[in-house]
């Protein structure tokens, strides 16, 4: 064997699965599945189903290049990955056990529990009942896979409910609060338990040879457990204090917790009930809610879940031969599998949930929710395969079965539960029975210490509480849509933290109490950040959408991506904030200077009605800077001095406006070079966005990249433009 | 005294999973599976050592052996079943294979007919469940 070839293939294998898996989890994103979805199918494609089957030559090049003529590697490098896939497995099963929170459990009455263990029972029962049927079909004579044993572990195998998928999917679909979320996550997290004992109970009949070795067996786990609850768990509790005498985790004590997770996954090996329930009971016998766990979970989360799980479905991928379901009744079998694998864990979990009380709806809610296998599938597949418990023909029949229930999860759960029947949060159907503020903003908050420049820009918009009771104030949504990270994803906080509290928003909060602006805190976990924003703007009648923008780590444009999206989407105009030191601009400055240019569209218009408010409430100095291309004999138009004269008739206008018309075949060079003197320039963007209007599309993203005052690009939306009549004033695509 | 809701289908649960488990592994005790051939097979004839992988998947047999290779169905298991004829037999698509006389130390006579015609001394080299 050569070392570096060796080391070449590893790595051009593991490079090959890191990518696609993040393509393809990222794609599945899109099409509102769950990232992890897609990074299974992603290991799959690279296995002898697709990747294997289209381009066998690519794949033996990539994975097997022992098997190739002349071959320098004469050893399988896929058990190279096959360590690193387990290792990573039992790092993520001690996740899954650190994520588990007794707290869950409490307070959750009788029915968490019934319909937990129901939506165990039957899928388990209807299981081992098609292991008759398909056993003398699909089953060899082979040590291992003695009825018991073949049984046991199809009713485990269809008893699994994936937490983590589960939270992952009620935190996109912002169902943790709700009852039926917070029922489902429970119920998923007495599930995950019993799975696990499920399956060291299986694997230890499956390798125990005889009733005597079973009973060792079976004692040598009780002692196991008994040791793990009392003696490692008080251990635990007093790393808990060292760790909170020193205040940070330090590299003596992560290597201790490591050291244990991997001792304890090799006793559970060496007594016979798989390494995995080690790691797992370990995770769950850690002190829970405490700092140490949080930091260990955010040290160890990253490297398994980026690195180490797309390595695991890349070689169950590779174990997966879906060319082995080669006639028609080996799929009919699958579909049996499938048919069987939902009637237990959907229809149980459903018919426990009615029984119990709740609505038919809410209950299908849960069994939907409990039929979410994913992951963990994979996880105890790949364990029955090693044992040798199942074919590999029956192993690729129930992926194909994993895929199919975790991936109906999302569509069924939109079908039968809408996002109309639960709306956006609590915070927003309050929103929506309010009535229509006189002038209210949406600041989307991404980064908190953007909150007080867009609390300084909204203030200076909606203006102070008006002294008439009669006339209802402005009024202030700040926004904050969290993308949940994987250790949120794994310990949804179930307690319902007021958006008040969100940290993101702390800043704004602040600031917006000291400028005495009505506001109201927003906060909620989103998977489409532009479709959300834009469902918040229409829900609380926004009347302008202020998004901050931050420069990418990818690009230069400030009107794509994401915004791009809102100005599409946002039935409210939007503006687009780029703060070039507004916000740090001392308090005795003086009033602020605003510079509106104007061509002759309605977006331009938009614009100065914003600095025409602007300078109501701040006493601002606006000069709207007209731009004309030169021509010989030309007049300058007088539709800019009658929009002028009419947006800023306003008698409490405390501020003369300026009129300035330039000549300048360059507007965006006019405007830049105007910009120097002012603290704002506030600038429409094109009539119509996009790529057909290429000028104006690209006169704002020039402006604003050579702009060295601070930016807010507005939009008059296409949407909201429909339903106002027409000023009158002259509109000019230009 | 008069159960809850919750406790009443919990105790049914309970129930149900006994008896239909205790149901279940008595009725699966009696059914057997095909006699298991998956894994590497060594075969020495007439045309010199051969190589015969086999992929069992209970009755589906799908063997390779160089670039031949044939899907199969196991119709007969003379070595799990006694009221049948001793043997193997296996058939699909015009070719038929019979293990015959295998016993504990996973050596036999395979015989061949059909699109490939030929009987080969056998013997496991590597078990694909062990």
């Amino acid at each position: 064997m050569h070392g570096n070839d060796l080391i070449l293939v590893l790595l051009t294998q593991v490079v090959l699965i890191l990518a696609l898996s993040r393509v393809v989890g990222l794609l599945f994103r899109k099409f509102r599945q769950p990232q992890v979805v897609g990074e299974m199918v992603a290991g799959i494609a690279l296995g002898p189903s697709l990747l294997g089957w289209v381009a066998p030559k690519v794949f033996a090049y990539i994975f097997r290049p022992d098997t190739l003529p002349g071959a320098t590697i004469h050893s399988d490098p896929t058990e190279y990955l096959n360590v690193l896939s387990q290792i990573g497995v039992i790092f993520f099963l001690f996740l899954v056990g650190l994520e588990l929170d007794p707290k869950l459990l409490k307070n959750r009455g009788h029915t968490a529990i019934v319909i937990s263990h129901v939506s165990i029972v039957a899928p388990f029962l209807l299981g081992a009942s098609l292991a008759l049927y398909l056993y003398p079909n699909l089953f060899n004579a082979a040590p291992h896979m003695g009825f018991t044993s073949v049984a046991l572990f199809m009713g485990a195998s269809m008893s699994i409910t994936a937490f983590p998928v589960l939270a992952r999917i009620l935190n996109e679909r912002n169902l943790v609060k709700t009852n039926v979320g917070a029922l489902a996550i429970t119920c998923a997290a007495v599930d995950d338990v019993t799975a696990w004992c499920m399956l060291a109970f299986v694997v230890g009949i499956a390798k125990a040879n005889g009733v005597g070795p079973g009973i060792h067996t079976a004692i040598y786990a009780i002692v196991y457990v008994i040791i793990m609850f009392f003696v490692v768990r008080p251990f635990l509790r007093r790393i808990q204090v060292v760790y909170d005498r020193q205040g940070k985790l330090n590299q003596g004590v992560v290597a201790l917790i490591f050291l244990l997770v991997l001792g304890s996954a090799w006793t559970t090996e060496a007594i016979g009930i798989h390494a995995l329930f080690g790691a797992f009971l370990l995770g769950a016998v850690m002190p829970k809610g405490t700092q140490l766990v949080r930091t260990l979970m955010e040290k160890v989360e990253d490297f398994t879940v980026i690195f180490l799980l797309p390595i695991f479905f890349a070689f169950t991928g590779l174990r997966t031969q879906i060319g082995l379901i080669d006639r028609p009744e080996l799929w009919i079998d699958t579909l049996l599998i499938i048919a069987v694998a939902c009637m237990g864990k959907w229809g149980g979990s459903t018919i426990a949930g009615r029984a119990c009380g709740l609505k038919w709806r809410e209950a299908s809610v849960i069994g939907v929710l409990m039929n979410t296998r994913g992951l963990m599938e994979l996880v105890i597949l790949n364990i029955g395969l090693q044992e040798g418990v199942i074919t590999p023909a029956v192993f690729a029949m129930m992926v194909i079965m994993a895929l199919t229930t975790t991936g109906l999860t999302t569509p069924v759960l939109h079908w039968i539960y809408p996002a109309r029947l639960f709306g956006l949060g609590e915070s927003v159907a309050k929103a929506r029975k309010e009535k229509k503020a006189a002038f209210s903003v949406l600041a989307p908050v991404s980064l908190p210490a953007s909150g007080v420049s867009l609390a300084r820009l909204a203030a200076m918009l909606i203006g102070p509480p008006p002294e008439d009771p009669m006339v209802e104030p402005g009024k202030l949504f700040a926004l904050h849509l969290k993308r949940p990270t994987e250790l949120e994803l794994l310990t949804p906080d179930l307690r319902d933290p007021s958006p008040a509290d969100d940290p993101a928003l702390r800043p704004l909060l602040s600031e917006a109490r000291t400028l005495d602006v009505p506001t109201e805190p927003i906060s909620f976990m989103t998977r489409d950040v532009a479709a959300d924003i834009a469902a918040v703007a229409a829900g609380t009648h926004a009347s302008l959408v202020i998004v901050g923008f931050h420069k990418p780590v990818i690009g230069m444009t400030i009107l794509g991506g994401t915004v791009n999206r809102v100005l599409r989407l946002c039935r409210a105009d939007v503006a687009v904030f780029v703060d070039r030191g507004l916000a740090e601009r001392p308090a005795d400055a003086g009033p602020p200077r605003l510079l509106v240019p104007y061509m002759g569209s309605r977006h331009d218009h938009l614009a100065m009605e914003l600095a025409a408010r602007i300078g109501r409430h701040a006493k601002a100095s606006v000069t709207v800077l007209h731009v004309v291309a030169p021509a010989p004999g030309m007049e300058p138009p007088l539709h800019a001095q009658t929009a002028v004269t009419r947006i800023f008739q306003d008698p409490t206008q405390p501020t003369p406006v300026e009129l300035r018309v330039v000549y300048d075949a360059s507007p965006a060079g006019a405007v830049t070079g105007a910009a120097a003197d002012f603290d704002l320039v506030i600038i429409g963007v094109a009539d119509e966005w996009g790529l057909r209007s290429h000028r104006f599309g690209w006169r704002p993203e020039r402006i604003a990249q050579e702009s060295p005052t601070s930016l807010l690009i507005v939009r008059k939306s296409d949407l909201a433009r429909s339903a106002t009549p027409r000023t009158g004033v002259p509109n000019r695509s230009v | 005294m008069i159960l809850s809701k919750a406790t009443s289908v919990y105790f049914i649960m309970v129930v149900v999973l006994v008896g239909g488990l205790w149901l279940i592994l008595a009725m699966g005790s009696t059914l057997i599976t095909p006699t298991d051939l998956a894994g590497k097979w060594e075969l020495t004839g007439d045309e010199g050592p051969r190589e015969l992988w086999v992929e069992q998947s209970g009755k589906f047999v799908n063997l390779v052996m160089g670039s031949w290779a044939a899907n199969l169905e196991i119709q007969k298991d003379g070595n799990r079943n006694p009221t049948q004829p001793s043997g193997i037999l296996m058939s699909g698509k015009g070719q038929s294979v019979t293990f015959e006389g295998l016993g504990v130390n996973d050596q036999c006579t395979i015989r061949f007919s059909g699109s490939m015609t030929s009987t080969y001394q056998a013997r496991r080299v590597y078990r694909a469940f062990r």
